[in-house]
């Protein structure tokens, strides 16, 4: 008999898992969070303190990292060699004619990817979630962006987002939490670039604090968003949304604690949550819902184990859509020089966007679209050691004094795009490849095609276009996601929608057929956007669910 | 996006030829006098002293050869490296590559850094990058390049003005 001491079980703690956890929590409803990965401390294992921060970056802890395979990936082409990533210190870096593996980036642990994400806030485009009906693509969101912006809101409240009071695309219905921060020196230089060729560079919203709020400290620009912020005044969601659960007394997290299967029941009910703890004891649990919060890898690998004779293909896959449509991050990154000293490693990593290129219907020929941010601290020339090895080239004496007029000169534009759905990318069970427990690992499979493709040549023109405008068209290394795989925002493997035969959950992130279970991660987006950071509206979403699911309980439908 | 110890190890057909031409076997001690000596003067080739201190003097060699002692592939890559560069030493009539003058190193340093898809070269860039790694992590490393430490605790609060303290290129 399996124990029963929340309401609800929360299997993962990243934006969707921590929002739902704070959203039911807030309504008195018990709330058990499970992690599979650890908790970090900000103060003891964050490093941006100490001389080696560099080669440190975000700090691994045991069980940080999921593992996962991938199948073959896609031969590469003449025709996109010039979507090759290279640098001028070494040539051509990836090797051989087919894509490689940089990897899937992201973070297991209480607060999820959020803790080593640069704090980007986005809204999507609204148009964006109606991708099929207005051009044919993907699938349409089962509601519209007005439905969402209430819940936008309570996120931005939550985190302390600070924006721009001006978006003409994205209504708001009250103003950001927070100002925006001012743009940096660096910034300021891409920005007169972008003038130049007609483009608009703003404030990005972002999930760092421009004043104190909320009992955390504004940020000091230290621009090491990246490396997890020790201060606390990023906005990721152990320091937000689970620090707000775990006020209410109702909410609990354990971390270390992987879920191993979600038990199918009679009555179209899941009955009970398998786990193993840190010491690798086997647990079993119950509650009125399960909520999954794994990502758009883990979620489906997730449900595909935790098939029975009740779910005889897998969880919640009666329509054989758990996996598929996995969209990636479709990026682009060119880092030149500029003469003059930007001290381009200050500031935030990502203060200010173009946004010209966002819309759907926004690049010339192509369905999809884009943003442009600056990207040198993503990049990860921030100091000395990345610029001795990867700025300034050759030895000797002759690199100590380019490094001396060279450090704080690069600047840097980073690009993402639309990922599109295509029969090629998708998740499942790898047969050969299996975790510590004997469990299938998740096997990614990803296909660029040629939409893909040119939105990504069209991202890496303007990249370049935009370097040269701003003074720095001495171009020294160039990288995407064409040569080799590499993703921090994953989505579409659980998609949302109204028709049971094509999508997994309803609008409200329920299992079509499971009435107790909910999916509240990127997993369930129908789009990826134009390249938006994801986190805000896992966040959006997850809280909009989450309310849902308080409702169905107070009506005793669960 | 860099050549690491750890990615040049990943170059399978590298690793064959270096273990193929330069097999090192469980029992072979290779941190003698000589061979320190030899890994020093390469560390200060890539690294002189000039306003600021050389590799050795910052011990980059140390941390290497302790690397070395963890990691028995890296042996591999550092033992060739100190043969290969003895080797070119011996073909200009020195005993050694320390007994070379800093002209002469660097003109080894400079075969090996244009050498193509060979041992040498992926030598020469694995060591120069570890080098740096090693190099500028230390403090004494950065007067003069408008570093002035790790990001925190103090961040970067004029993040809106021209930097002060650089040299404009």
């Amino acid at each position: 008999m399996a124990e029963m001491s929340h309401d609800v079980i929360i299997i993962g703690s990243g934006a969707g898992g921590g929002a739902a956890a704070w959203a039911l929590s807030r309504r008195n409803i018990r709330v058990l969070v499970l992690e599979a990965g650890p908790a970090f401390d900000p103060l003891q294992d964050y490093r941006l303190q100490q001389n080696d921060w560099e080669l440190t970056g975000f700090p691994e802890k045991p069980g940080s990292k999921g593992r996962h395979s991938y199948a073959p990936l896609q031969k590469l082409e003449e025709r996109w060699q010039g979507l090759r990533s290279w640098s001028r210190n070494q040539g051509i870096t990836v090797e051989g004619d087919r894509r490689a593996v940089a990897g899937y980036e992201h973070v297991r642990g209480v607060g999820g990817s959020t803790l080593h994400f640069t704090g980007e806030a986005h809204r999507l485009h609204p148009a964006a979630m109606k991708m099929y009906s207005c051009f044919g693509v993907a699938a349409d969101w089962p509601f519209d962006y007005d439905e969402l912006e209430p819940y936008y809101c309570e996120a931005e409240r939550v985190i302390g987002v600070a924006g721009p009071a001006v978006d003409a695309v994205r209504r708001r219905s009250e103003p950001y939490p927070l100002p925006p921060h001012a743009q940096g020196y660096a910034s300021r230089r891409l920005g007169e670039g972008c003038r130049k060729l007609g483009l608009n560079w703003v404030a990005n919203p972002l999930a760092a604090l421009s004043e104190s709020y909320d009992g955390r400290p504004s940020c000091n620009y230290c621009s090491g968003c990246t490396s997890g912020c020790p201060r606390l005044d990023k906005g990721s969601v152990d320091v937000t949304f689970i620090r707000k659960a775990l006020a209410t007394g109702n909410c609990t997290v354990q971390s270390s604690c992987a879920v191993t299967r979600i038990e199918p029941g009679p009555d179209d009910r899941v009955t009970a949550v398998h786990y193993l703890d840190s010491q690798g004891s086997a647990h079993k649990i119950s509650a009125r819902a399960v909520v999954t919060a794994c990502g758009a890898v883990e979620t489906p690998r997730l449900l595909l184990l935790s098939e029975n004779n009740h779910a005889p293909d897998g969880l919640a896959n009666e329509s054989g859509q758990v996996g598929r449509h996995f969209m990636e991050t479709v990026s682009w990154t060119s880092n030149g020089l500029h003469p003059e000293s930007l001290g381009s490693h200050r500031g935030l990593p990502a203060d200010s966007i173009c946004w010209d290129y966002n819309a759907p219907d926004a690049i010339p020929g192509v369905t999809g679209g884009c943003r442009f941010t600056p990207s040198a601290a993503e990049s990860g020339l921030l100091g000395p050691v990345r610029y001795a090895q990867r700025v300034v080239p050759g030895w000797g004496r002759a690199h100590k004094a380019a490094m001396r007029k060279t450090f704080g000169h690069v600047l840097s534009v980073g690009a993402i795009g639309e990922s599109l759905p295509n029969p090629g990318s998708f998740i499942d069970l790898d047969p050969a490849a299996t975790d510590a427990a004997g469990l299938s690992l998740a096997r990614i499979h990803s296909r660029l095609t040629d939409t893909e493709l040119r939105r990504m040549e069209f991202m890496a023109g303007t990249a370049r276009d935009i370097l040269r405008a701003a003074g720095a068209g001495d171009i020294f290394e160039e990288y995407g996601s064409y040569d080799r795989f590499s993703s921090t925002h994953v989505f579409g493997t659980c998609r949302m929608g109204d028709d049971s035969d094509s999508s997994v959950v309803d609008g409200w992130c329920r299992s079509h057929r499971w009435r107790n279970l909910f999916i509240v991660d990127a997993s369930v987006f129908p789009s990826s956007g134009g390249g938006e950071s994801p986190s805000l509206t896992i966040e959006a979403l997850a809280i909009r669910a989450a309310d849902h699911l308080a409702q169905m309980m107070d009506r005793r439908e669960l | 996006m860099f050549v690491s110890r750890r990615s040049f190890l990943k170059w399978p057909a590298v690793m064959w030829a270096l273990t193929r031409l330069f097999p090192v076997h469980a029992s072979e001690q290779v941190t003698s006098q000589v061979t320190d000596a030899t890994l020093g003067a390469w560390f200060d080739t890539l690294i002189p002293a000039d306003e600021t201190p050389s590799a050795t003097q910052l011990g980059v060699d140390r941390m290497m050869l302790a690397v070395e002692r963890r990691d028995p592939d890296y042996r591999i890559v550092l033992d060739f490296g100190r043969k290969w560069l003895d080797k070119q030493a011996r073909a200009q009539g020195a005993a050694d590559f320390a007994a070379l003058d800093a002209t002469d190193r660097g003109a080894i340093a400079a075969r090996a850094a244009a050498a193509g898809d060979s041992p040498e070269y992926y030598f020469f860039l694995s060591t120069r990058d570890e080098a740096f790694a090693f190099y500028y992590q230390q403090p004494e490393s950065w007067p003069g390049l408008g570093y002035g430490g790790p990001p925190q605790p103090l961040g970067y609060m004029d993040y809106m003005r021209k930097p002060t303290n650089t040299v404009d290129g």
